[in-house]
């Protein structure tokens, strides 16, 4: 028997994975815009550049594209492409819809959670409410969503989950 | 004596009335029953009379269509086992003699079919029967497969059967199974860590919050 995790704060693992698939969807999709703009730049007006070499315009642009990329998909939908492949949503801390400008305002304390060797992230891990930085500071939280379907356990953790829930049980009884 | 002799004239007379007083005296049915005609039959070889007889030329004088003028052609038919000298009929032999193609040539198709009443005809075909003799087997090994596909309007059979949903349905449904797999494994690793490090920090799970109030109460997502 599985246990049911839906809407239960999201882990370290699946939040890492759908961060890595949102980064790499993110930058596949700035890059190739960046080509398709260098085309048109040299086919239309005849302007030679050269996308490879790295410019302040192009770092900003990129910078804008991942802010916006974060913000839409969250305030839109609730989740990222990488999240909502992963099974995750984000929700403010009490389990609302999350607001547009708290979507935003995620995004961009996103690179907050960077700073330090990333010790912004620590809170998913150790946090009690497994929430990171970026989480603290929108006030939003991450928890299982997959849609029409139950999240779950696999069966041998929800076999495990259960006989430790009952040892813990049983423990407080006798405490 | 000669002819005209008064002699012979009375002679004659006397000899006809002994004549007719031996027949009036003898018991001409009683001698006739009498006699055994069956042995008299038997002593008489037909065959060799057969034999000496020109049948021919009695046949050549008889009469023949008076013969069969008085001939009942139907009670003689009534009479004829048709079964038993169809038995007798050695059919393959039969219809090696008979050139069908002539035959065939000779037979107006389209007259002979407009004279079928099909659905008398198929009112009267025991189709199973039929079936059963059929060496299915045979029959399928004979058909061109490729060429009867090469008629077969595949696509619109499968658009008509619904098989695109199906397979579009069955992708689905695999693709959402192996993306939950992935899933559960993810969730399953975010427990176990979750719970290695919590224990480390001297926390108890079940004493955490497991997700937001509001989804406690059943709100929200």
């Amino acid at each position: 028997m599985r246990q049911d995790v839906s809407g239960n704060y999201a882990g370290p693992v699946t939040r890492l994975l759908a961060h890595w698939v949102d980064i790499a969807l993110a930058g596949f999709m700035f890059v190739a815009g960046l080509v398709a703009f260098d085309y048109v730049l040299r086919t239309i007006a005849g302007v030679e550049t050269n996308v490879t070499e790295p410019s302040w315009v192009r770092g900003s642009a990129g910078a804008l594209w991942f802010l916006l990329y974060w913000w839409v998909c969250i305030g839109v939908a609730g989740k990222t492409p990488g999240k909502a492949l992963l099974g995750l949503r984000v929700l403010s801390k009490d389990g609302e819809n999350l607001s547009g400008w708290r979507a935003g305002l995620r995004a961009l304390s996103l690179p907050l959670s960077y700073l330090v060797f990333g010790i912004g992230f620590l809170g998913i891990l150790a946090g009690r409410e497994r929430r990171a930085l970026h989480d603290v500071i929108a006030g939003s939280a991450v928890v299982y969503d997959w849609g029409p379907r139950t999240a779950e356990l696999p069966t041998p953790i929800s076999a495990f989950v259960a006989r430790r829930s009952g040892a813990d049980t049983a423990e407080q009884e006798t405490q | 004596m000669t002819a005209g002799d008064p002699l012979q004239g009375r002679l004659g007379k006397l000899a006809n009335s002994i004549a007719a007083m031996v027949v009036q005296t003898l018991d001409l049915p009683g001698l006739v029953s009498e006699i055994d005609v069956a042995a008299i039959v038997d002593q008489i070889d037909i065959v060799e009379i057969m034999d000496q007889s020109d049948l021919d030329a009695i046949l050549q004088q008889a009469d023949m269509d008076a013969v069969l003028d008085n001939v009942d052609v139907d009670r003689l038919i009534s009479r004829v086992d048709v079964n038993a000298l169809l038995a007798e009929v050695d059919v393959n032999t039969l219809l090696d003699k008979v050139d069908v193609n002539a035959l065939l040539d000779r037979v107006e198709v389209d007259q002979l079919l407009l004279r079928v009443d099909i659905n008398a005809l198929l009112d009267r075909v025991d189709v199973e029967r039929v079936i059963n003799r059929v060496d299915v087997d045979q029959l399928i090994a004979q058909v061109d497969l490729n060429a009867v596909l090469e008629r077969v309007p595949v696509d619109e059979l499968a658009q008509r059967a619904g098989i695109p949903e199906i397979v579009q349905d069955s992708t689905s449904h695999m693709a959402a199974s192996f993306i939950d797999m992935l899933r559960r494994i993810t969730v399953g690793l975010d427990h176990v860590i979750y719970g290695v490090v919590q224990r480390v920090l001297g926390r108890k799970l079940h004493e955490l919050p497991q997700r937001p109030h509001l989804l406690s109460r059943g709100e929200g997502a």
